[in-house]
């Protein structure tokens, strides 16, 4: 022998008469019996695939969400009436809420448009008269 | 069966089965092999080929083709034998405090199921005293004759890298040889 070439020549060759590879051999029939095994754990494997890729089961799951959440989202909205974006319209105050809130703010924080919209103007005017006089 | 065909099969789940039993006749001695040489003892290539093959077929779907199905099936091959060879590395350590205990020289030597040929027995020790790596290079080039190219898909290094890997390999092996005077 004289080079790795050489080797490689000599081992190929007592490979194939013996079945070997790379001087490595396995028990008679391992082959088949490995087949036959891997075919077996296979089919025991199939089932578990079909449940993975049950896309109707999965697209009404995901429907079913939507639908959850399209509801949720729907009562959370309604559930606010006209004010369902949490803030008050001037108009929507009694008397003395309007009066308490005109006392409580800074005369250049009320516009003219929110002295407009107050329902009750008059009545709201005539009771800042009194105060005023008292 | 063609390769494209055979991958169709495989991601069909009617013709799954089928295809799995001819994938197994196509390649199942091949990647057996490449796991033997790379775990030495056959009753552990026989676990971790088994192992391969169920995660070929669980993980078929995932397989995008961007790379030849041998070269994919090669590459989970060799992570799980590498996996297996560190999996006994570790349960050895625990148990024996001794280096001697995972050389697979001393495997080679013990395994009953290696030619009584001198030059395989002579070459397979030099191999088994290489670094991983190495080792696993110069298997796939030197036994399998595969290209650069694959062994680069299947291990993910570059092609330059494989070649100075399997030059040093190559070396090492023959001053192992020449040290037991086999040359």
């Amino acid at each position: 022998m004289k080079s790795l070439e050489d080797i490689k020549k000599h081992i190929n060759k007592s490979d194939k008469q013996s079945k070997r590879h790379a001087g490595f051999e396995v028990p008679d029939g391992y082959f088949d019996a490995l087949k036959e095994e891997l075919l077996a754990k296979a089919k025991e494997e199939t089932p578990t695939i079909t449940r993975k890729i049950n896309w109707f089961r999965v697209s009404a799951a995901a429907a079913s969400v939507c639908v959850l959440i399209a509801c949720l989202f729907l009562l959370i909205n309604n559930s606010g009436g006209d004010n369902a974006n949490g803030s008050l319209a001037m108009s929507d105050l009694s008397i003395e809420e309007s009066y308490d809130f005109i006392l409580a703010q800074d005369l250049e924080d009320i516009s003219t448009d929110d002295i407009l919209d107050l329902e009750n103007i008059d009545e709201i005017l005539d009771e800042l008269e009194e105060e005023l006089a008292n | 069966m063609q390769e494209k065909e055979l991958i169709k099969n495989l991601k069909n789940s009617k013709s799954r089965n089928g295809a799995f039993a001819e994938l197994l006749s196509q390649y199942q001695e091949r990647v057996y092999w490449h796991i033997r040489k790379i775990v030495v003892v056959h009753e552990d290539a026989d676990d971790v080929v088994q192992n391969t093959f169920i995660k070929v077929f669980r993980n078929i779907d995932s397989f995008k083709g961007d790379s030849k199905l041998y070269t994919w099936i090669f590459r989970i091959a060799t992570n799980e034998s590498i996996t297996f060879l560190n999996k006994r590395k570790r349960k050895r350590s625990e148990s024996l405090d001794s280096e001697e205990a995972i050389n697979l020289t001393s495997q080679i030597v013990a395994d009953p199921f290696f030619s009584d040929d001198t030059v395989s027995r002579n070459l397979a020790v030099a191999v088994g005293q290489l670094p991983e790596k190495q080792r696993l290079v110069f298997q796939m080039k030197y036994f399998d004759n595969m290209s650069y190219k694959d062994i680069s898909e299947i291990l993910g290094t570059s092609e330059g890298g494989l070649k100075a890997s399997y030059h040093h390999a190559s070396q090492k092996i023959m001053e192992h040889l020449k040290k037991v005077e086999f040359f």
